[in-house]
């Protein structure tokens, strides 16, 4: 089966599984300690609606998502931050109401709708070549996002009235946070697909946590066993003749599992 | 004698609610002072008041001269200790540092070499040694409320506000917390704001009973008529010169 590493598609793959891994395992771990996951699940389905306005406009569907996920970003912190709503009740609204324009601007597109199986579902052994380019730069906007304001980040997630206490922006950092999520979303699409972005984003931060005691050995370990799912996970889609997205998503929720029955029962 | 803290008819306004009515209050250096008052009775509020969290809709605060925003610099705030994530990834140092970002200039806010010994120093001053690179899921209940206080220290306050420290504390921690504050009384000024009576009573050195209005004696004794007042009912309370009895005699034993 090693014959598979020389294919051209296969290299794409890993490079588009290591891409997604690292901005998963970082933004992942601030979506597990903040418990951000529902919130997550609205952005990431809101996507739907971008891929949708993608087939309908003729433009690349991934740039669709980007614009639906943001604007889902904002609008949720917007309601949240001036208490209209709870979070999670603009969550709910959103994670339909982005699903529904999806289907609603597809039915509106003439003829068949190629890939969007793959939206859904993510096929990483069709990453193209410049999807490959926009994640890389999208990963590398988000590690420097990261690294600029990561004392504040933390700050914000593990005590938010105690950093406006002491001064730091708040409500901007908690957009930050959402547009975080939602670019990291987008470099997932490809990967697993709309349904399936919340597992990546969060098992493998849930995972580290198990056995990590700070947020930046939790953010290394996540970014690890990002790497690890998504490699096992596309080896056995591709000998097993499997879909590449659910295959990655239940060698995730594997690890996951044996990580907490180990730690179960080793006390 | 400096005010550490003045409350000139202040009030707060939640749109047609008026939460805290006309307070008036003066705190001094090194006093040891608490507010006490029933739950909804604009403890929180006015706690978010001193902070500068809150726009006031009449009256003024001064800390030690300066507007709530600019004077919470001088201010260290220990929040309710049943309101944390103790589960979180983080050190005590790492936890106790973020105490400093108040003073850390720059957009990146990287913690200092002097951030570092402030925090070291902090969990001095609350007798905290060898902890500091432990996940604070680890360390014990009296030690985790310790770590919470070292956080506020390590922003070397002039004025400490504690939220309910005393609630969800067992008794040995308790007192440990009562010296500890007495300790830390030579260098700034205490005030705490509680519905546990019992707890501060003849401890503490300046009283104020909150519900919407704040009643105020010159001095520490909590009377019937001020409790008449806040609770609208007289509370029993445990008399001081008994200070182990903790349930009234029954009558009829």
């Amino acid at each position: 089966m090693f014959e598979i590493l020389g294919y051209g598609f296969f290299q794409n793959a890993i490079i588009a599984g290591i891409i997604a891994a690292i901005a998963c395992g970082i933004t992942g771990s601030f979506v597990i300690v903040r418990r951000m996951v529902a919130t997550s699940g609205g952005i990431s389905h809101a996507a739907f609606g971008g891929v949708g306005l993608g087939y309908f406009l003729g433009i690349d569907p991934l740039l669709g998502a980007f614009l639906f996920t943001v604007g889902a970003a904002v609008a949720i912190w917007y309601l949240k931050t001036h208490e209209l709503q709870e979070t999670d009740t603009i969550t709910g609204a959103l994670w339909a109401t982005g699903m529904a324009t999806g289907v609603i601007f597809i039915a509106l597109t003439p003829g068949y709708a190629p890939d969007l199986f793959s939206y859904l579902f993510g096929n990483i052994l069709l990453v193209p070549y410049q999807d490959l380019l926009m994640m890389g730069l999208l990963l590398l906007l988000i590690l420097t996002v990261v690294s600029i304001f990561f004392n504040q980040l933390a700050a914000v997630t593990f005590d938010e009235e105690y950093a406006e206490i002491m001064g730091l922006p708040v409500g901007g950092l908690t957009l930050l946070l959402f547009l975080l999520i939602a670019g990291t979303v987008v470099l997932l699409i490809s990967v697993v697909g709309i349904i399936l972005v919340i597992a990546l984003l969060t098992l493998p931060a849930a995972t580290a946590r198990l056995f990590t005691r700070t947020l930046p050995s939790m953010m290394g370990a996540a970014v690890l066993i990002g790497i690890g799912t998504v490699f096992t996970g596309i080896i056995l889609s591709y000998s097993l003749d499997l879909p590449s997205g659910a295959m990655i998503i239940l060698v995730g929720a594997g690890i996951y599992a044996a990580a907490l029955a180990g730690r179960h029962f080793s006390g | 004698m400096t005010a550490a803290l003045l409350m000139e008819d202040v009030s707060v306004r939640y749109g047609q609610n008026l939460v805290l009515d006309c307070v008036s209050w003066e705190v001094w250096e090194h006093d040891f002072a608490a507010v006490i008052g029933p739950n909804g009775g604009g403890k929180t509020t006015l706690l978010k008041a001193l902070l500068g969290l809150l726009p006031l809709s009449s009256g003024r605060i001064s800390i030690f001269g300066h507007s709530p925003g600019e004077g919470r610099r001088m201010v260290g705030y220990v929040p309710q200790f049943h309101t944390f994530d103790f589960s979180y990834p983080i050190t005590v140092t790492e936890m106790v540092m973020q105490g400093r970002l108040s003073h850390i200039p720059g957009l990146f806010r990287r913690y200092r070499d002097e951030d570092h010994e402030a925090a070291e120093r902090a969990l001095g001053m609350v007798g905290l040694f060898g902890v500091g690179d432990l996940p604070i899921s680890t360390l014990s209940g009296g030690q985790q409320q310790r770590v919470i206080i070292a956080r506020a220290l390590a922003g070397e306050p002039r004025l400490l506000i504690l939220d309910e420290p005393t609630v969800y504390v067992d008794a040995p921690t308790e007192e440990q917390f009562f010296s500890l504050i007495a300790t830390l009384l030579d260098e700034m000024t205490v005030i705490i704001v509680t519905h546990d009576i019992g707890a501060i009573s003849g401890r503490v050195n300046r009283i104020a009973c909150l519900n919407r209005r704040l009643y105020t004696h010159g001095d520490a004794m909590i009377t019937d008529d001020m409790l008449i007042s806040v609770y609208g009912c007289p509370v029993d309370l445990i008399a001081h010169g008994v200070p182990h009895r903790v349930l009234r005699e029954h009558d009829d034993v």
